[in-house]
């Protein structure tokens, strides 16, 4: 169920940050408070990074920050980050404004959560209404909203 | 070789785009009409060759499976319409080799 996955403390709006590990940091800090993962799992981020590039780049606006399961993680989990001012993980044109963190035990028990990030992030539209959004609850409702297959 | 009936796609970590990808690969197959395959996802460290009849991955890992005969390559991981059309693409090869990347 997609309200195992995501809570609206775990939803949040920010002005901006200074560079994409100083995002990737921000991104995972509430999974971390809630005791989803550890800063191993950070750590992880970084270095499949390092290995991959930013392969968790997905749109021009939005990164799905997330390393693979066995690194530091004990509960499957969001979280949602939105920029105000986007922060650029390649030299391409991509601009990051929405941030949505991932940690999961296991390779399907996110399933309701990637159908969500589908669904909003496959439509313009809907990709725009995140990235406008004023309020935490106004993030949640919209991955409420769209897990639905 | 064998007709196309299992799809895998794969990303570094094996549980992002991977699996949004396949997801997005059940609902074109609908749409296409192409019934009786199967899709599934994994990482870059457990992929097989002999796994599946085709392989759909984004850009990224391209480099990384370029001697596998059937593979097909999104430029953006997440358009419906890309896919679509180059798995009609791929379907539509009666030959060993398939290699859609453009």
């Amino acid at each position: 169920m997609i309200q195992d996955l995501i809570k609206v403390e775990n939803c949040v709006i920010v002005d901006g940050v200074e560079d994409w590990k100083q995002a990737i940091h921000l991104a995972l800090e509430p999974l971390v408070k809630d005791g989803c993962c550890t800063d191993e799992y950070e750590q992880a981020v970084l270095k499949m990074t390092e290995d991959y590039g930013p392969y968790y780049v997905l749109t021009d606006h939005m990164a799905l920050i997330h390393a693979s399961s066995e690194a530091g993680v004990s509960k499957t989990q969001m979280a949602c980050t939105i920029l105000r001012n986007p922060v650029r993980f390649t030299e391409e044109k991509d601009k990051v404004l929405c941030l949505v963190a991932l940690c999961a035990v296991d390779h399907s028990s996110h399933m309701d959560g990637i159908v969500a990030v589908s669904s909003i992030f496959g439509d313009e539209e809907k990709e725009q209404k995140i990235l406008g959004s004023t309020s935490p609850q106004e993030i949640y409702d919209l991955f409420i909203e769209n897990a639905e297959m | 070789m064998a007709k196309i009936r299992k799809i895998m796609c794969c990303c570094g970590s094996g549980l992002g785009s991977s699996l949004m990808v396949q997801m997005n690969i059940e609902k074109a197959l609908k749409n296409l009409g192409i019934e009786g395959v199967e899709a599934d996802h994994t990482s870059l460290s457990e992929i097989n060759v002999r796994s599946a009849d085709l392989f759909v991955v984004g850009k990224d890992i391209a480099p990384r499976i370029k001697d596998y005969p059937r593979v097909v390559v999104l430029n953006k991981i997440m358009s419906m319409k890309e896919l679509t059309e180059k798995l009609e693409q791929a379907f539509a090869i009666e030959g060993d080799e398939i290699h859609i990347a453009r």
